[in-house]
C-alpha cells in the first residue's frame, strides 16, 4: 500500500464518471485533453471537486510524516544490529530535502535510537554511526551504516518521494515582498486575491483547467467556499491557459480569459460561469502603485523565456520601456505562470511553478518601502 | 496592453525541429528492443514521439497519469488495477481499448506477472509484491502500442511517423520481424488530435548516422536544432552558446567474464584485474571528467546505496593475488583475451586503459576487436575470456535493471530472485559483485546541445527527451524558411 493510491477504495462502487473526477483532482496531467461533457456531469465534476477537498483531500496529497516513519524504520533496523555501545551519529544529506528537514530527521533518528538503549555519543570519541539521505529519480533512500564487532551492518530504507511531499525553502526578495498563499501540485493556471461581499473579507480564487476555486480566509487556512466548472474546450491544448481579471470595482464578480473567450463568475455566489467568444490580448503583468512608496505606478512583469526555468519577478516604472533597468526584481523557484490582481494596488497574485518540487505556488507580491 | 514580453514566454507552436542522432538504425517496435542493449536509447526516444505509457515519473518523483487515470492496489502489492483514460484514439483513428493495452504489456511484462482486462481499464497479478510497479511501467520498453504484424506499430502519442527517407525502409518491410533496417531519416508530424494536446511543432525531422563531431558542426551552422554529442564533443560545445545537456550516467562500461568460472584460480584472476583498474584515473583523465568510476551494478542515482561499494584501485594486493595465479598467467606466457566492439571507438579506449592498468599488476591483457556486442547478447567462450560490454540501463525499477543484468551475465531468471527490500537488494547485488562475471568499470551519461531557439527543453535526468513539450522561438530569416504555419486552430 505504499502507492499514494492505497488500497482499492470504498468509492469503488460509486458511478465511474464521479470517481474518475474525484481522483483527477490529484492526478490531472498538465497536458490532458478534456472530452465534452453534458451538464449534469459538469455539475457532478464540480460537486466531486467540492466532496474532495471537504473530505479526501488530505487522505490523497502526500503524506507529511513518510519520511519520518521511513527514518523511524530505519532506526528500528539498525539498533537490530549488533552495534557498538557508544556511537558518534553522522548524518549527510545528498538529496533534495531542505537541511531544516534533514535535520529534524536527525533529531528523530537520534530519538529512536536512544528509545532503543542506543547510546549516541556528543562531542566525544566513539565509532561513527554514518547515515545518508540520497535521491533517485523515484525514491529518497536512507542509508545507515552501523559500525559493531568488528565490520559495519547496513540497513537501507526507502521512501516514495512522491509520498513524501518534499518541499523548497523560499528566497528573499529586496522591495518586492513575497508572501505564500497556496500550493498544489495540481496545476494553477491563475489565482486573485479578492475583497468579497460587505465585510471585505478576503477571498482566494485559484484557477484551474476545469474550475475556478474560492477560498474564504479561515483563522488558521483558506477553506474551500465552492467550486465552479470551467466549460470544457474544444480541442485539448498542451498546455492549458487562463487568466483572472478582477476589476477595482468588480462587484462581486471576476473575469476568466480563457483561450478565445471571456468568461465572468460571480465570486460570492454559486452561480454558473458565463463565457462569450472574445479574441482579446492578454495582459502582460500587474500595474502596482503604493502611495507611501511615492507617487510613480510601475508594472510587475516576469522576465521569463520559457517554462523550464526559474523567473524573476522585475518592477519596472510604468512608462519605462521593457529593456529599462529593473528598479527592483524578485527571485521566483520557477516559471512565472501568471500574475494577477491582489486586494490592494501595492500588491499582486503570482502563480510560479516550483521547479524544485514541482508544485504551483500562489504568492501574494506586495510593494514595499525603504529597507 | 503591452504583450510582447508576455508573448515571449509563451509557447509558439509550428516549425520543425531537427534532431541528429548517432545511431545509424533505430526500431520502432517495443516488443523486439533487448535490455540493456546500447541502441535502446534511440529506440525509446523516438519510440516516445508515437506512443504513450500507462503512467509517467515526472522530475519530482511523482507519477503522472498518462494512458491511465488512477490506480490502486492491494495491501501486498500483488494486485494492480488501473483505470484506463477513455476517448484515446490511436494514429489510425480507432480506439484504444483494454485488450490493446493488456496485448502491448503481455509480452513484457517480467515472468511473474499476468495483465488481464476488467470493466474500467487492465488488472495486472503479480506472484510476489510488486511495489515497484509504477517505475516499472513508466521506463523501458511499456509503451502502449498496436502491433498491427505489417508496418511501424500504431500509438496514441504526440506524432506519428510521417516517412522514412533516402532509401530507408521500414523494419518490418525487410523480413517482418520488426529487425532494425539501415534508414537515414525520419520525419514525424504532429498528432493534431493526441490526446494529451497537439505538440507545439509541427514535426520532427530525425537524421540518424550522425557522428557526434558532425553533430556539433550542424548545430553551430544552425543546420540541425538538437545533436547527440559524445564526451569529447560536448566539451567542445560547453564553449559555444549552445545549450548542453548531460544526463545521469546510463551507460555501464564492464568487463564480462564467462558465467561458468568458478574455479578458484579464475576468480584470483578477475579479482586481480579489477583491484588493479584505477577507475577514478578513467573517469577522469581518460573520460575528461565526463564519467563516473563505477564499483557496482547500479549507479547512485538508480539505487540509492552504490556509494557503499568500494572500487579504490589496491595494485600491491593485485600483484599478490597475481603471485598466486598459475605460472602460465602469472608469468604473462598466455595473456587474458579480451573481446572490444569494431564499432565502438570509446570501449576501444576503455579496454586499452584497463591493459595498462593491469599491466602495472603484472598481468597481461591482450584487447580482441570482434563485432559489435553488447552485454545482452550471450558470452561465446571460444571467442576470449571476457568481453568489454556497455550496457544500458533502461528501467527506472532498480530491482528490475539488477534482474537484467543478472540474466544477461548468466544468470538466467535471476535465481533467487532480486528482492524488491533495498537492503536485501543491495545485499543480492554485493554477492552477484563478488561472483566477478562482471566487473563494472565507468559509466557513461548520454550528452546532447540544443540550439538557442529551442525552449521548454526538459529532459529527465534518466534520459527521456519530451520533445511534445519543446517549441521553437521564431527566430531570424535562416530560421523563418523552415518554419511551417501553425496549424489552424491549434495556437493557444
Amino acid at each position: 500500500m505504499r502507492g499514494h493510491r492505497g488500497m482499492f477504495r470504498a468509492e469503488a462502487r460509486r458511478p465511474a464518471s464521479l470517481r474518475k473526477d474525484v481522483l483527477r483532482c490529484r492526478f490531472t496531467p498538465v497536458n490532458r485533453k478534456l472530452a465534452r461533457r453534458p451538464p449534469l456531469l459538469v455539475a457532478l465534476c464540480a460537486l466531486s471537486a467540492l466532496f474532495f477537498h471537504l473530505f479526501l483531500g488530505p487522505r490523497v496529497l502526500a503524506r507529511p510524516d513518510a519520511l519520518e516513519e521511513g527514518v523511524e524504520r530505519l532506526a528500528r533496523k539498525a539498533a537490530a544490529l549488533p552495534h557498538e555501545r557508544r556511537m558518534t551519529l553522522l548524518w549527510a544529506n545528498h538529496s533534495g530535502l531542505s537541511e531544516e528537514r534533514a535535520e529534524r530527521l536527525r533529531a528523530l533518528f537520534a530519538a529512536q535510537l536512544e528509545e532503543a538503549q542506543v547510546r549516541i555519543a556528543q562531542g566525544e570519541t566513539a565509532p561513527p554511526l554514518r547515515v545518508a539521505i540520497e535521491q533517485t529519480p523515484s525514491q529518497i533512500v536512507f542509508t545507515a551504516m552501523v559500525p559493531g564487532e568488528g565490520s559495519t551492518g547496513i540497513v537501507i530504507e526507502e521512501v516514495r518521494r512522491a509520498a513524501a511531499g518534499m518541499e523548497e525553502g523560499t528566497r528573499n526578495g529586496v522591495r518586492l515582498q513575497k508572501e505564500l498563499l497556496w500550493r498544489q501540485e495540481t496545476k494553477i493556471l491563475s489565482a486573485a486575491m479578492v475583497a468579497g461581499g460587505a465585510t471585505g473579507e478576503k477571498k482566494l480564487l485559484v484557477l484551474t483547467e476545469e474550475a475556478i476555486l474560492v477560498y474564504r480566509r479561515g483563522p488558521e487556512k483558506w477553506n474551500l467556499e465552492f467550486t465552479k466548472a470551467l466549460p470544457a474546450p474544444r480541442q485539448a491544448p498542451r498546455s492549458a491557459r487562463g487568466q483572472l481579471m478582477v476589476a477595482e470595482d468588480s462587484n462581486g464578480r471576476v473575469g476568466i480569459l480563457l483561450p478565445g473567450k471571456r468568461c465572468e463568475a460571480g465570486v460570492a455566489d454559486e452561480s454558473a460561469v458565463s463565457c462569450a467568444s472574445l479574441a482579446t490580448e492578454w495582459p502582460s503583468g500587474r500595474l502596482m502603485a503604493l502611495p507611501g512608496c511615492g507617487t510613480q505606478t510601475l508594472w510587475l512583469k516576469s522576465d521569463g523565456l520559457d517554462w523550464a526555468s526559474e523567473d524573476r519577478l522585475l518592477l519596472r516604472n510604468a512608462g519605462a520601456g521593457k529593456d529599462a533597468a529593473a528598479v527592483a526584481e524578485l527571485r521566483v523557484g520557477g516559471p512565472v505562470v501568471s500574475i494577477s490582481a491582489a486586494e490592494s494596488a501595492g500588491s499582486a497574485t503570482v502563480v510560479v511553478r516550483d521547479l524544485g518540487s514541482g508544485n504551483y505556488e500562489v504568492y501574494r507580491v506586495a510593494l514595499a518601502c525603504g529597507d | 496592453m503591452p504583450a510582447a514580453l508576455f508573448a515571449a514566454a509563451r509557447p509558439q507552436y509550428g516549425g520543425v525541429l531537427r534532431v541528429e542522432l548517432r545511431a545509424a538504425a533505430v526500431n520502432l517496435n517495443p516488443a523486439k528492443w533487448k535490455s540493456g542493449s546500447p541502441d535502446f536509447a534511440s529506440n525509446e526516444r523516438l519510440a516516445e514521439l508515437l506512443f504513450d505509457r500507462l503512467v509517467a515519473l515526472d522530475n519530482y518523483g511523482r507519477y503522472q497519469p498518462q494512458l491511465a487515470t488512477e490506480w490502486s492496489h492491494d495491501a501486498g502489492a500483488k494486485r494492480w488495477r488501473f483505470t484506463l483514460r477513455q476517448g484515446v484514439k490511436f494514429s489510425d483513428g480507432t480506439t484504444l481499448t483494454a485488450s490493446d493495452v493488456a496485448a502491448a504489456l503481455e509480452t513484457q511484462l517480467p515472468r511473474g506477472m499476468q495483465v488481464s482486462t476488467t470493466a474500467e481499464g487492465i488488472s495486472i497479478q503479480s506472484a510476489a509484491p510488486a511495489g515497484d510497479l509504477l517505475e516499472l511501467l513508466a521506463s523501458g520498453p511499456y509503451f502502449i502500442y498496436k502491433d498491427r504484424g505489417h508496418g511501424p506499430p500504431r500509438g496514441t502519442g504526440p506524432f506519428v511517423l510521417e516517412s522514412v527517407l533516402a532509401g530507408a525502409r521500414e523494419p518490418d518491410k525487410s523480413g517482418g520481424d520488426g529487425a532494425a533496417s539501415p534508414i537515414e531519416r525520419l520525419r514525424f508530424r504532429a498528432n493534431e488530435n493526441c490526446w494529451s494536446g497537439r505538440p507545439y511543432v509541427d514535426a520532427i525531422e530525425v537524421t540518424l548516422g550522425v557522428a557526434p563531431a558532425r553533430a556539433l558542426l550542424d548545430l553551430q551552422l544552425g543546420k540541425t536544432d538538437l545533436g547527440e554529442l559524445s564526451v569529447d564533443t560536448v566539451k567542445r560545445a560547453q564553449q559555444t552558446s549552445l545549450l548542453c545537456w548531460t544526463s545521469a550516467p546510463l551507460t555501464l562500461y564492464a568487463l564480462k567474464f564467462s558465467a561458468d568460472g568458478k574455479p578458484e584460480q579464475e576468480q584470483r584472476l578477475r579479482k586481480a584485474v579489477s583491484l588493479s583498474v584505477d577507475r577514478e584515473a578513467m573517469a577522469r583523465v581518460l573520460l575528461q571528467k565526463q564519467a563516473q568510476a563505477a564499483a557496482s551494478f547500479l549507479p547512485q542515482w538508480l539505487s540509492g546505496y552504490a556509494f557503499l561499494f568500494d572500487a579504490e584501485r589496491d595494485l600491491e594486493r593485485a600483484k599478490e593475488l597475481r603471485g598466486k595465479l598459475p605460472p602460465n598467467r602469472a608469468v604473462r606466457t598466455e595473456p587474458l583475451r579480451v573481446t572490444v566492439d569494431t564499432g565502438d571507438e570509446l570501449s576501444k579506449l576503455i579496454a586499452e586503459r584497463v591493459a595498462v592498468d593491469t599491466r602495472a599488476a603484472g598481468l597481461m591483457l591482450q584487447t580482441v576487436r570482434a563485432g559489435a556486442r553488447a552485454a545482452s547478447e550471450p558470452s561465446t567462450r571460444t571467442d576470449s575470456e571476457a568481453q568489454l560490454v556497455a550496457w544500458r540501463y533502461t528501467s527506472l525499477s532498480a530491482r528490475d535493471e539488477l534482474e537484467s543484468l543478472a540474466s544477461s551475465v548468466g544468470r538466467p531468471g535471476a535465481e533467487p530472485a532480486v528482492p524488491a527490500e533495498a537492503d536485501a537488494r543491495y545485499a543480492w547485488e554485493k554477492r552477484m559483485m563478488e561472483e566477478r562475471t562482471l566487473l563494472p568499470l565507468v559509466a557513461l551519461p548520454d550528452f546532447a546541445a540544443v540550439d538557442g531557439r529551442v525552449r521548454n527543453w526538459s529532459p529527465s535526468t534518466w534520459g527521456e527527451w519530451r520533445l511534445a513539450d519543446v517549441w521553437i522561438e521564431p527566430g531570424d530569416a535562416a530560421n523563418a524558411g523552415r518554419t511551417a504555419k501553425p496549424a489552424a486552430g491549434a495556437k493557444p
